[in-house]
């Protein structure tokens, strides 16, 4: 070891009050030598002081800590994978209610492993975590269903009507498979929209390496590609990922970049759950290149867009016109 | 009495339960000083100790199960961390528009210091940034981390001085030079 990293040690013991006595002395007298190394200790200290800031000053209580940590293990649904949490979490409070009142209800019936759950939305994005650590984020009138244990299967599989977006939690020896108008998405552990209709399913991957199938052919979609699924007979369909347009619903925050006027004012009407009219063609393909902050009233936005794109912004009998 | 590391999972909940009131504190203090989030910060651990709860299998765990349980908390929080940024792309532009500047130049020596500090801080190697974090934020004795984490004092004593030794070469242009400076404000 070197001699300069050997005085580090012993600075530190002094500092913290672990050094010997001989230890203390030999400190002391090099303190003594030179002014640089008087600096160079008041520099630790520094450090050491100014750390102290970065504390965690709230005192947790681990017993009540274990009262949750019991709880989780034993209502199925309660468990978290780390990577989800977001700051919009908050915004979906009604839906966290709905969950409570249903893990209330499972841990009343102690559910076995084959029971089959679903979990659906009405007007509110829904975001829930499987038995797995997987995370489900449902739009609005969605519904999954899967079985309570995926323990003692060969694989995961969950059914979808709707749209929703996945985080798999990686397990390479346990597909997680899920059931479409169509066809089925296997994937291994990544993170993707799907939204399916009665007739299509539409896949777009984030993160990873997803697996999409019908009776036709089998292929591989991966980051910022889309894979869409026409009908049971037809051949699949992939194209590269051009928008970022379909995390918004548990983001809370729709993120256009050069993107046309149209999907934005589908998106909107969906979200906001009102009549947005354009008046012409020419003004649809129009781009918008900012993001929306979803929490916030649409006519802000359509203002916005009004005064950027130089169109006219009006309402009459609640209908919101752009022209 | 250290929990034989095969019989930790559900089948011995009163065994399971001691690991857990004993360390639950020091990891969700690790924790929350790298995510800087107590909410996410509790969730990665109760993520640590469910998958423990969980397992089927007998864990091989060739250290001490104390060292074992806060390498999970680092590298949980780092992959936590790395995934947020991800989706921090996403979100720039609302990102931008939030950042709020407060500079007045009296103040601004020391605030950047504290900033540079936790990157610094968070920056330095596992078993280095894990003992720092036990020395400095759960203030106990070399003894006590050797002993929680299965490793010779010396080498406790080691990473300390590599710790301080790093910070300070990482902090070299923010570390106020003048002495005065610090004797006032200590």
């Amino acid at each position: 070891m070197r001699e300069s990293d050997k005085i580090d040690d012993l600075l530190v013991k002094v500092m913290l009050g672990e050094a010997t006595e001989m230890e203390s002395k030999l400190v002391a007298d090099w303190l003594e030598q030179d002014d640089a190394n008087r600096r160079y200790y008041v520099q630790f200290q520094t450090i050491w002081q100014e750390s102290r800031r970065l504390m965690h000053q709230r005192k947790i209580d681990e017993d009540q800590a274990w009262e949750r940590f019991k709880r989780s293990v034993e209502t199925p649904k309660v468990i978290t994978h780390p990577a989800s949490l977001f700051r919009s979490w908050i915004r979906i409070a009604a839906a966290v209610l709905v969950v409570l009142g249903v893990a209330l209800a499972y841990w009343l019936n102690r559910p076995t492993a084959t029971e089959v759950l679903t979990l659906a939305s009405l007007d509110q994005p829904l975001t829930d975590t499987l038995s797995d650590g997987s995370i489900v984020h449902l739009n609005k009138h969605s519904h999954l269903t899967y079985t309570a244990e995926f323990r003692g299967k060969p694989r995961r599989e969950v059914e979808l009507k709707g749209e929703a977006f996945f985080e798999v939690a990686k397990n390479p020896e346990k597909p997680f498979v899920i059931q479409v108008s169509h066809g089925t998405i296997t994937v291994l552990g990544t993170s993707f929209n799907v939204k399916n209709t009665e007739k299509t399913t539409e896949v777009i991957v984030e993160t990873g390496l997803v697996e999409v199938e019908n009776t036709v052919q089998k292929m591989k979609v991966g980051p910022d590609e889309v894979a869409i699924i026409p009908s049971d007979m037809a051949p699949l369909i992939k194209k590269k990922k051009d928008d970022i347009l379909y995390n918004y619903y548990f983001t809370g925050t729709l993120v256009c970049r050069d993107t046309p006027l149209n999907d934005i004012v589908r998106k909107f009407s969906e979200v906001y759950n009102r009549t947005i009219i354009l008046t012409n063609e020419a003004i649809g393909a129009k781009k918008m290149n900012t993001a929306f902050d979803l929490s916030d009233p649409l006519e802000g936005h359509l203002r916005l867009i009004s005064q950027t794109l130089e169109i006219d912004f009006y309402t009459r009998n609640d209908t919101l016109y752009l022209k | 009495m250290e929990i034989n590391s095969y019989q930790i999972n559900r089948d011995n909940e009163a065994a399971f339960e001691q690991l857990f009131k004993k360390h639950f504190r020091g990891m969700h203090s690790y924790a929350f000083t790298l995510v800087k989030d107590d909410m996410a910060a509790e969730e990665i651990v109760q993520n640590i100790f469910y998958k423990l709860w969980e397992k089927e299998e007998q864990i091989e765990i060739r250290e001490s199960v104390s060292g074992y349980l806060y390498r999970s908390v680092y590298n949980d929080c780092l992959n936590y961390l790395k995934h947020l940024k991800v989706r921090d792309a996403y979100q720039s532009y609302a990102m931008e528009q939030d950042r709020s500047v407060n500079n007045t130049s009296s103040r601004l020596e020391l605030g950047e210091l504290e900033k540079h500090l936790e990157k610094a801080l968070n920056e330095l190697p596992e078993k280095c940034r894990t003992i720092f974090q036990m020395s400095r934020f759960e203030e106990l004795r070399y003894q006590e981390i050797a002993d929680r984490l299965g490793l010779p004092v010396k080498t406790i004593e080691n990473q300390m001085g590599k710790a301080l030794r790093l910070l300070r070469i990482k902090l070299a242009d923010f570390l106020p030079t003048s002495i005065l400076l610090i004797l006032l404000t200590c």
